[in-house]
């Protein structure tokens, strides 16, 4: 992603166009601010979308959150808390302490 | 899943776990072996443990077994969705050359085995096919390991031992027999529970294994 796309970011977020604002930096690999972005512009799924993957990233197979992660991991888990999630698989992957049948 | 995780929280992994392994899809899949790999890593106390405990247990590590052996049995195991979401890499276009995450156990498991390059921005790279081959080793690596060591455990349990009705019935004021304890006329009823268990465990440890020849000669092509 080049800088120019993320310049736009603060001008497409003046513009009210979150999604649009929270897919630039979510290509930009800047998932926390993206994940706000999403649930700013309303789209909830794919807020949680974006959090499952960050999740999957930072712990994969046969991790622990260590002190590499620790602070990303945390990070994840506040934003997390802001997620209103309509679909009960990415609930399940993420969101929730009590498991939802499906 | 990953708050139950970051908790511990095995009895949510469990509910959990079995709504995955429902689901055919690659997230789902790759949601389920997350959470089967890590009660299988939970330490087990056999000796203390009821029937129906031993047979909860049983059911859980079957559904691991035939995951994971149905796994270790997948052709091109590097383009599957789940096992890179799993893993934590990624296949470029070509589908040459995998990008391995930061976080991934792969560096730090299979720097041995597996060559791997570093790019001018710093993330790894190895050969998609030989990382394909890395994992379904690992991965039958894994499941033997598991279920040998359940199967080494549950010889050395009460449930799967002898009955001792010497205590009970009242021949000896104390007994330090490791058996499980029983009055003399439930010897027939623990031994139909008895035998159910060890009909569990020869299900467990067939790992989902097709009924079928053809089949079992398809999959360990």
């Amino acid at each position: 992603m080049d800088d120019c796309n993320l310049e736009k970011t603060p001008v497409l977020e003046d513009l009210g166009r979150y999604i649009e604002a929270g897919e630039v930096r979510s290509a930009a690999g800047d998932t926390i601010d993206a994940i706000r972005l999403f649930i700013l512009g309303g789209d909830q799924d794919r807020a949680a979308q974006c959090l499952c993957d960050a999740f999957w990233e930072q712990m994969p197979y046969g991790t622990t959150v260590t002190d590499l992660n620790a602070e990303r991991v945390r990070a994840l888990e506040e934003v997390s808390t802001g997620i209103n999630v309509a679909t009960p698989q990415l609930k399940n992957e993420v969101c929730t302490l009590s498991p939802i049948s499906l | 899943m990953f708050r139950a995780l970051l908790a511990g929280d095995g009895a949510s992994l469990e509910v959990l776990s079995k709504i995955f392994c429902g689901s055919d899809d690659p997230r789902q899949g790759a949601a389920a072996l997350r959470c089967l790999d890590f009660l299988s890593r939970q330490k087990q106390e056999m000796d203390t443990m009821t029937f129906e405990e031993v047979e909860q247990l049983q059911t859980r590590l079957h559904l691991f077994g035939t995951r994971f052996r149905k796994l270790s049995r997948s052709h091109n195991l590097h383009t599957s969705a789940s096992v890179q979401l799993l893993f934590g890499f990624k296949l470029d276009d070509t589908g040459l050359e995998a990008t391995i995450f930061p976080n991934s156990c792969i560096p730090t498991l299979a720097s041995q085995i597996l060559s791997m390059k570093r790019t001018e921005k710093g993330s790894l790279v190895a050969n998609a096919q030989e990382l394909g081959f890395w994992v379904t080793q690992f991965v039958s690596r894994r499941l033997v390991s598991v279920l040998y060591h359940h199967g080494a455990v549950s010889l050395r349990s009460k449930p799967f031992s002898g009955f001792c009705y010497a205590y009970l019935e009242g021949w000896k004021c104390n007994c330090e027999s490791r058996r499980l304890h029983c009055r003399k006329e439930e010897v027939p009823l623990f031994y139909n529970r008895k035998v159910r268990l060890y009909l569990k465990q020869l299900h467990l440890l067939s790992q989902g294994e097709p009924l079928n020849l053809t089949e079992r000669v398809i999959q360990r092509k």
